[in-house]
Parts: structure tokens; C-alpha cells; sequence
């Protein structure tokens, strides 16, 4: 586990006024936009599971959900492709992608796309900058 | 040097920085950009493994609130190159060139 983002801007040793500009940022990036606020939160905490070293985590073995009849589809979509985006990004599978058009639009799978970038990229300040609790 | 082309260029970086790249050690660059490249490294290929004295060496000419924004650029370039990759938005050395075209051409540059 690595640590929330949360924690990890308060540790950023930069100026107030830059730390609360960073804090908005973020904020804003997790807000309910195109895709709704819930699953985007899903994405952070599924995306610090996956946060580990790239010599000791391999590609996690993914596995594309049966598909549901929930009202989860979206949230269990969204995790699939976080779960592909984070093991192999240059190859997201073609059943996965259909699916994932048909129940998000152009619009949302951008913005999916956008929030799941951003995390890993505040994850990867976390990690060079030894701010996860692990051995950097 | 491809979908940033354009503002690669407003910004400074010339044919020689570009060539010199695969090599920044021994490249047309000053100290402190060569510790910013040997950083960036680390961080792109394991940031949980970045080494102690590359970062070191990074600290010697950033700040801290620099560097964390340096690494803040880092990390957002790198994965939003593969939010493209993962999009399949077209990029390249070609697609480069034509936005850099159709900007000069509008922007009169």
C-alpha cells in the first residue's frame, strides 16, 4: 500500500500557497465532472493497491469481469481498465475497450483516462520522493 | 520532441539537444539539466527505485520545492504519454510536424 494522496501533499515540503494550489488541483480532478466523483475515488484506492515497485509487482493478472447487470458496471468497468491501463497501458484488450463504449462516452473515457494519469502521476511523485512509507 | 514540438522549441531546445539525448552526459547541456535527465530516468523506469545518489545529485542543483515540481512534471508527462498510448491518439515525429506546421501557419510564427 502506498500512501493516500492526501498525506502525501500535506509532506511535500513546498510553500503554503502552493501546497493549497496542488490540494485544489487534485480536488478538482476527483470531483464529480463527465465521470462521477464515486468511481474516480474507486480509481485512487485501486490504483494505491497497485503502486509498488515495477521489479517486485508484476503485471497483475487481470482479469476482464463477467459481465454484470449491476449498477456497478460502470465502477467494475473502470477498475478493469485501471487494472489494464496500470499493467500493460500499450495494450488495453479490444473486449475490454468494446465494453468500455459502450457504457461510457467519448467524453467520460477521456476524463477516466485523465484521473487515472493524474493519480499515477501523484504516485509516482510519492514514490521518487520517498513519501510512501516504503524504502525509496 | 513530438507533440511538444512547438513549445520544445519556443523553449530553447535546439536539433543538438535533441540529438544528444540518448547520450545527455556528454551533451550539449549544463549541470543542472544533466542531473534534471539522470532523475528523470530513475523516476521513469521505477520511481520506488530511484537512486539515493542520482537524487542526491538532483538536490545539489534544485531546490526541494523544485524538485518536487520537477518531479510532479515527471510523473504527469510520463503517464500522460500513456493515457495517449492507452487512447490511441495518434503522436509521433510526423504528427509533430504537422502541429508545429498548422501553428506557425496560424499563429504566424
Amino acid at each position: 500500500m502506498g500512501a493516500d494522496l492526501d498525506a502525501v501533499v500535506a509532506t511535500l515540503e513546498i510553500d503554503p500557497v502552493s501546497r493549497a494550489a496542488f490540494e485544489q488541483f487534485l480536488d478538482a480532478q476527483l470531483a464529480d465532472g463527465l465521470v462521477e466523483s464515486s468511481i474516480k475515488h474507486r480509481v485512487v484506492e485501486r490504483l494505491v493497491e497497485l503502486d509498488r515497485p515495477v521489479s517486485i509487482g508484476e503485471a497483475p493478472d487481470v482479469e476482464v469481469p463477467p459481465r454484470s447487470t449491476s449498477t456497478d458496471e460502470r465502477e467494475i468497468l473502470a477498475i478493469a481498465y485501471v487494472d489494464h491501463f496500470a499493467a500493460h497501458y500499450q495494450s488495453i484488450p479490444d473486449h475490454l475497450w468494446d465494453r468500455l463504449q459502450v457504457t461510457f462516452d467519448e467524453g467520460e473515457l477521456t476524463e477516466l483516462s485523465w484521473t487515472i494519469a493524474v493519480v499515477k502521476g501523484m504516485l509516482r511523485v510519492s514514490a521518487a520522493l520517498g513519501l510512501s512509507g516504503e524504502e525509496a | 520532441m513530438n507533440t511538444r514540438y512547438a513549445s520544445g522549441r519556443r523553449a530553447g531546445i535546439t536539433e543538438e539537444h535533441v540529438e544528444h539525448l540518448s547520450d545527455y552526459e556528454r551533451g550539449p547541456f549544463t549541470d543542472r539539466e544533466k542531473a534534471a535527465l539522470r532523475y528523470t530516468d530513475d523516476v521513469f523506469l521505477d520511481p520506488h527505485r530511484v537512486d539515493p545518489a542520482v537524487r542526491e545529485r538532483a538536490r545539489l542543483h534544485f531546490t526541494e520545492a523544485e524538485l518536487v515540481e520537477l518531479t510532479w512534471a515527471i510523473g504527469l508527462w510520463v503517464e500522460t504519454g500513456r493515457m495517449f498510448h492507452a487512447l490511441d491518439v495518434p503522436y509521433g515525429p510526423v504528427v509533430g510536424s504537422q502541429v508545429e506546421l498548422r501553428h506557425g501557419v496560424a499563429d504566424g510564427r
